[in-house]
């Protein structure tokens, strides 16, 4: 098409022309300023998994950014699975995981890998490998966002704790006591943790250390007061879930073991009152 | 014609500006770490009393009558003339406590228990209707059933003790699930 052509077409055309080569340019500077990778993350992000699994797919074409696109995609595939629980997206996660290299990884890319796959082990329910991995992970958490620590100690404890539950009683009290000793230090360096306050009374429990247990869910209960928003309220319904179903059974039965329902009366009185005494 | 080099010259210049804006080094934000599941909380059953009986002297070896108190049943002693026996053996040992009478000990019983724990959990995890759970009703859903199939492997090597332990598990949370 010549200028002159151009010169000829009528005012209505001719912009029409103008926006659809606009369009054309702006989109692909959109897209280059904005490569499928970095889509993947940002949809990642803002949960939005089915969208962060087509660009993660399409930064997978990519080679130099094939192997973190395939991080991204099972850290995506995992969280749909959690969200639509289909069997096939963990066999999705899986397949993009597994074929990487952990060495070829690097950064944060490669504490994302361990994330991942301590992630599908504990979906796969393999619970003692799963904590291996977040173990792994903490000993990076400085890499990572603010509260991404007491998230991975979670992720960390849940899966001990599954392992535990599922075991035979005699190999329950090394794990248990593992979980202490980590929520113990968790505390000590942060003392506002809601998850060491849980853990601490949860793994005193498993350990069968009773009283513990009931001093540190107290003790849990009172801090969770000072935390501010949604943290502090789980943490004070998991500590009444934990004494009502775990703690006051196993210490009635241990405190007296001719009349544990009558123990059990004064041990559920003596929470109510503590929450009442010491509630803000 | 000078309309048209104009509106082509501001499209080019359109694409120009949002191609430099482009070629910013566009980073990856790092993604956020997941938060963990839900926490599963499995109730434990509220202990059973236990019958408490003192300690029952044997009734089977007449023995003398005692002129006094006695710590520990009277043994007969080795002549004067055996080994010297090492001074920790003289110590009393502590007092028995009162006899607590188990309310099971037959491993076919226990066994029977866990079969029967087994299938109410089945029943009652089988009538839940998947897709009205929330998903932490779900991650305690998954739960119970890796407690029913754990079970079964436990019984299925005869660690019968064990898989009525998984079972109540099982049966716990799935009564609370159809709650």
């Amino acid at each position: 098409m010549s200028l002159r052509q151009l010169a000829d077409m009528p005012l209505a055309r001719l912009i029409a022309i103008a926006g659809v080569v606009w369009m054309a340019a702006g989109g692909a500077a959109y897209a280059q300023a904005d490569p499928p990778l970095v889509r993947a993350h940002d949809l990642y992000n803002k949960q939005l998994y089915d969208l962060a699994i087509r660009s993660a797919l399409e930064a997978q074409k990519i080679p130099a950014q094939a192997r973190a696109a395939a991080v991204v995609l099972a850290r995506s595939y995992l969280e749909r699975y959690r969200q639509k629980m289909a069997v096939e997206d963990l066999d999705a996660a899986r397949a993009a995981l597994m074929p990487i290299d952990n060495a070829t990884l690097a950064g944060r890319d490669r504490l994302d890998w361990t994330i991942a796959t301590g992630q599908l082990l504990y979906f796969d329910r393999r619970f003692g490998t799963a904590a291996e991995f977040f173990e792994t992970a903490l000993g990076q958490a400085e890499q990572l966002e603010a509260g991404a620590r007491d998230r991975l100690v979670e992720w960390w404890a849940t899966a001990l704790d599954q392992q535990a539950q599922l075991g035979p009683q005699v190999e329950r009290h090394p794990i248990y006591r593992r979980i202490l000793a980590r929520a113990e230090d968790e505390l000590r360096r942060d003392d506002r943790s809601t998850v060491a306050a849980y853990w601490l009374a949860a793994a005193a429990a498993g350990t069968e250390d009773f009283d513990r247990a009931w001093a540190a869910a107290e003790a849990g209960w009172m801090r969770a007061s000072a935390s501010s928003g949604a943290a502090g309220t789980t943490l004070r319904n998991d500590l009444d879930r934990l004494i009502a179903n775990v703690i006051i059974p196993q210490r009635a039965g241990h405190l007296s073991p001719t009349n544990p329902q009558q123990a059990i009366a004064l041990l559920q009185q003596e929470w109510s009152d503590m929450k009442a005494k010491y509630a803000r | 014609m000078r309309l048209a080099a104009l509106v082509l010259a501001v499209c080019a210049l359109g694409a120009g500006c949002s191609k430099a804006q482009a070629k910013a080094p566009a980073v990856p934000v790092a993604l956020l770490t997941p938060a963990a599941p839900e926490r599963v909380i499995v109730p434990i059953a509220p202990p059973e009393p236990v019958a408490v009986e003192a300690a029952v002297p044997p009734a089977a070896s007449p023995s003398p009558p005692r002129t006094a108190p006695a710590s520990r049943p009277a043994e007969p002693r080795p002549p004067a003339s055996a080994s010297p026996t090492p001074p920790v053996a003289a110590v009393d040992p502590p007092a028995a406590p009162p006899v607590l009478l188990q309310t099971t000990s037959n491993p076919a019983e226990v066994q029977k228990r866990a079969e029967d724990l087994i299938g109410v959990a089945k029943r009652d995890l089988d009538a839940i209707n998947l897709s009205l759970l929330s998903a932490n009703a779900r991650v305690q859903y998954d739960t119970a059933r890796g407690f029913v199939r754990q079970a079964e492997t436990a019984l299925g090597v005869k660690n019968v003790v064990l898989a009525k332990e998984l079972a109540e598990k099982a049966a716990s949370l799935a009564t609370q699930l159809r709650r």
